[in-house]
């Protein structure tokens, strides 16, 4: 009897207090990162394009009109997405016996998940663009390349948030790196992140090299990512 | 056909700690091995590593001579898995989590609802097996934990702190369970509690600080301790100074005003209050823990 009254509150303990602390203490340290990132943002003046300030131009929709949805509203929402897609395995010990029926030294499972919820976002959010662009542009084509603009930057969230969710075993940091990255980067117009910016569209506007590498870079990043993700989960 | 489990030289190091050092230990046919040791002592650890959801440092793990670490395949076909904190998600059902389990072991769909209708009836989950995991009771839990283990008539079994987080009666039926499963399975039960193996063991590992200190059978234990338990009534107001002069391993209410009391004296120098008794598992390890 004692010794099981012991196991349950020192294990009840040591369970919550890690967890709830720990979590208090990523979430204020995130909130600290947003407030002197936007301070430092604040004092040093945006570069403008044409004249006009590349925040005010992004706010109207930006050069191609898709990109405050693409480049910051469907990162955000993919942020949610994939932390509420993993964060049961976290929650409690689910992680254990799923990695224990994985029989390859890449986690499938997790794999295959992560991309069912990213392909379908961007299958949601491209089709969105299709409908906008082929009544102006017309060809199939055409918009179809444009579209590739668009997913890099996706991709690099999404996998950026798995990265963190299986290194950390938990969600919130995972949401709190991944939110401080596109926040910072909106507020900062790019300059913060330069060639892994996710608002390359209008940062690189006026070079289109750079703007290839900074797309290329972003798909090399995720695919890395996803690819470290996998392998690292399937172990604990 | 006899199972053959052969665990050499298996070390693990955790960010320049020592966790397990150089663990060897071997057993063959069926039968219930039980890895005691305290919290600390690298118990769940070696279970992780005899999974294959940590890579030792050095070492091997021979399963009828095949190596399970290298081959991930074999491993999850020919081993069951209980682990400490047994948890899937809470919106899917138990008959769900079994389904699936039947599925990464390649069963068919016969041997599956085989399977399934022999696991459900022997661990009495059938008035919970459709509801949802989040809605089953500890107990429950830990019953279709064990379910999923025995699926495919695993030959090697392991099971990590099966009680812990059980109230006493949930442990009690828990115990009983363990009692009958594995007649054609090799079964390693870690566990801090010696309660929780103490009647069906046949081989004990004690592990402490990462090292094996005692490998052997529960006879064994018990006849190294054998001759120094002495055990006596005495009055509550004598307690402090017998445990000043002699180690207590046990002890439980008397009658009012006293207390009954297990020791160990090595040199038989006790008060004539105390008599020679036939120690328990129980006491051989507090005994074996405290040299």
């Amino acid at each position: 009897m004692c010794i099981f009254k012991q196991d349950k509150k020192l294990y009840l303990d040591i369970f919550y207090k890690k967890k709830y602390i720990l979590n208090s203490i990523i979430i204020a340290f995130g909130i600290a990162l947003i407030l002197l990132g936007v301070y430092y943002i604040k004092i040093n003046p945006l570069p403008l394009i044409d004249g006009i300030d590349i925040n005010e131009n992004y706010a109207n929709g930006g050069l191609l009109w898709s990109e405050p949805l693409l480049e910051r509203d469907v990162p955000i929402f993919m942020i949610i997405v994939i932390c509420f897609a993993f964060y049961e395995d976290y929650i409690g010990n689910a992680y254990e016996i799923l990695t224990f029926y994985n029989k390859e030294k890449f986690n499938t499972l997790v794999f295959s998940r992560w991309l069912i919820y990213t392909v379908i976002i961007l299958f949601i959010a491209l089709a969105n663009v299709f409908i906008q662009y082929i009544y102006s542009i017309g060809s199939i084509l055409d918009v179809l390349i444009l579209m590739m603009r668009f997913i890099p930057p996706i991709l690099f969230i999404s996998s950026l948030c798995l990265f963190v969710i299986v290194i950390f075993k938990n969600f919130i940091p995972a949401f709190v790196v991944s939110i401080i990255y596109v926040v910072l980067d909106q507020f900062s117009g790019g300059r913060l992140f330069k060639v892994f910016t996710l608002m390359g569209n209008s940062f690189f506007l006026e070079n289109k090299s750079l703007f290839y590498i900074n797309r290329l870079s972003l798909t090399i990043i995720s695919v890395i990512f996803v690819y470290f993700a996998c392998r690292i989960s399937a172990k604990i | 056909m006899k199972n053959q489990l052969k665990v050499e030289n298996i070390s693990f190091n955790y960010l320049n700690k020592k966790i397990l050092l150089d663990i060897n230990f071997e057993y063959e046919d069926r039968g219930v091995i039980g890895l005691l040791g305290p919290n600390g002592s690298g118990k769940t650890t070696l279970m992780r590593i005899l999974v294959g959801l940590k890579t030792p440092k050095t070492g091997q793990v021979l399963l009828n001579n095949k190596s399970i670490l290298d081959n991930r395949k074999e491993l999850v076909n020919m081993v069951g898995y209980l682990p400490q904190n047994f948890e899937i998600y809470n919106y899917i059902s138990g008959l769900d989590f079994l389904s699936y389990v039947c599925d990464v072991k390649g069963l068919n769909n016969k041997e599956k609802k085989e399977q399934i209708d022999y696991l459900v009836e022997k661990f009495n989950l059938s008035s919970v097996i459709k509801k949802r995991f989040g809605s089953y009771s500890g107990g429950y839990k830990r019953r279709l934990g064990i379910a999923q283990a025995m699926i495919g008539n695993p030959q090697f079994i392991i099971i990590d702190e099966p009680t812990v987080g059980l109230d006493p009666e949930q442990r009690f039926e828990f115990r009983q369970y363990l009692a009958g499963i594995g007649k054609e399975s090799i079964i390693l039960i870690s566990t801090h509690i010696v309660e929780d193996i103490s009647f069906y063991c046949d081989k004990i590992i004690i592990l402490n600080q990462g090292k094996i200190t005692f490998d052997g059978y529960r006879d064994d234990l018990i006849e190294i301790v054998d001759g120094k338990i002495y055990e006596g009534i005495i009055n509550i107001e004598e307690y402090d100074k017998v445990k000043e002069n002699f180690r207590i391993i046990e002890q439980s209410g008397s009658e009012r005003g006293k207390v009954k009391l297990r020791v160990i004296c090595e040199d038989n120098n006790i008060s004539d209050r105390f008599t020679k008794v036939k120690p328990s598992l129980e006491n051989a390890y507090v005994y074996f823990q405290a040299r």
